[in-house]
């Protein structure tokens, strides 16, 4: 973040041309206004300019530290200090940009409701009149009232305003954890169990369980491509386990067992060699992925197949089954998938 | 030291009016946002510096009433001095 350095000549130029005065009396004003305050500090503690803000000149007791390249104790000495506190209008027009933001009031149960944004006003209302707070109630009315009205007060501190007030924002809310959540997750049912747990405790149960999901998903929706590529052999094995489970007396084991015993060479068939990229004179078939990994300064593709597989002559599957042309291209970063491999050998004894 | 008497000693030394100084004190200031918004430092020889500052949004306990309160992010104005000014106050 590079800083300009304003200074006062600039600042009365840009006085000028902001109100048409010309730059002497601007850069007369300005350098005026800052020396009456100087004298004004050297005079009295408290200066207040309106429109601006105050300046107060505080004693700042003497306190014990350390010299941090000796790492002695030294002790620094009572001093003055200048303080500036901004006028509320001035406070208003710098944080323009979070203008829409305001304080609110969490309990135990809403930080839960915080954390998981991604929420229409309406749900986030709805859980909040399901409690028996009677605060949040009373807030509620208000709400109602004032969704209509534009939203122009600057942010509430808690000196100034009633703490029930406060809570009149569900849409800035919203807003306000999309912007600094970074790990906000969409869920419908926050409803069920969590009031005493702990917030983040939580949030993993829930990240957990739809990994889970997905996981299980992709592996169906993988597992029903192989079905569908039918070879004729692998058709009658599936048509005999099929048959098998929908007959009555077969024991449900045994049904599982079959089913089983035949997918598990499905697995291993030409279909699942298909489906991945081969490499035509190499000693392994890719059938699947093992594992991933992300490619940091240290830790390469090389260096991840010495850890994963104990050589590096799987290096070019690896960049096969990623689509990586050039392996000096791969960024730092990026996750590459590790091929779970066959031997070629083994896989031609099961036919 | 009051508003009033602060603009009055102003005004004295430009020979202008108090409300025609105050209404230059607003001019200044937007004159300073302006300056302020790009990322900018304001810096006054002999007094200090002036800079906007993001600040985070925190979970803080209101005493009175024993609530947590989330305040959100925003922008502040932020006063440093100035070496030469410590010296002199000091």
């Amino acid at each position: 973040m590079a800083k300009g350095k304003i200074t006062l000549q600039m600042l009365s130029e840009i006085m000028a041309s902001n109100t048409g005065r010309s730059k002497t009396a601007t850069e007369a004003f300005v350098r005026t206004f800052f020396s009456s305050l100087k004298d004004a500090l050297a005079k009295d503690n408290i200066i207040k300019v309106k429109g601006l803000g105050t300046f107060k000149m505080v004693v700042v007791n003497a306190r014990e530290s350390i010299n941090v390249n000796t790492g002695k104790r030294v002790s620094i000495s009572e001093y003055n200090k200048i303080t500036f506190t901004p006028d509320k209008i001035l406070k208003e027009k710098i944080n323009r940009p979070f203008s829409q933001f305001e304080t609110i009031s969490l309990d135990e149960d809403d930080i839960d409701i915080i954390e998981n944004t991604n929420e229409t006003n309406e749900d986030v209302s709805d859980s909040v009149i399901k409690k028996d707070d009677k605060d949040l109630l009373k807030v509620e009315d208000r709400t109602a009232d004032k969704k209509d009205k534009e939203e122009d007060n600057a942010a509430l501190t808690i000196e100034k305003t009633e703490p029930v007030s406060t809570n009149t924002s569900e849409d800035e809310n919203t807003e306000l954890i999309v912007e600094s959540a970074s790990k906000a997750i969409v869920h419908s049912e926050e409803e069920t169990d969590k009031a005493n747990k702990k917030h983040k405790h939580f949030n993993w149960i829930w990240i957990t369980l739809l990994f889970i999901l997905f996981v299980g998903a992709a592996y169906t929706v993988g597992y029903m491509h192989i079905f569908t590529q039918i070879v004729p052999k692998q058709q009658q094995t599936t048509k005999t386990t099929l048959i098998k489970k929908t007959h009555p007396n077969t024991n449900v084991r045994s049904v599982k067992n079959d089913s089983a015993t035949k997918s598990a060479p499905a697995k291993t068939s030409r279909d699942s060699i298909d489906m991945f990229p081969q490499i035509e004179d190499g000693k392994y078939y890719i059938v699947g992925t093992r594992t991933y990994r992300k490619i940091k300064p240290t830790y390469d593709i090389r260096r991840y197949c010495l850890q994963i597989y104990g050589s590096e002559e799987i290096v070019p599957y690896v960049l096969l089954y990623n689509n990586i042309d050039n392996e000096s291209k791969v960024a730092v970063g990026s996750i590459i998938k590790f091929p779970k491999l066959i031997e070629k050998n083994e896989h031609l004894s099961n036919f | 030291m009051n508003n009033k008497d602060f603009v009055s000693e102003i005004s004295t030394r430009l020979s202008i009016s108090p409300s025609q100084c105050q209404q230059m004190i607003s001019e200044f200031t937007n004159a300073m946002i302006d300056a302020l918004e790009m990322d900018n430092e304001v810096v006054i020889a002999g007094l200090g510096s002036f800079e906007i500052k993001k600040k985070k949004e925190r979970i803080m306990v209101n005493p009175s009433t024993g609530k947590k309160m989330l305040v959100p992010p925003k922008l502040a104005l932020n006063f440093k001095m100035s070496n030469t000014f410590k010296n002199k106050i000091n």
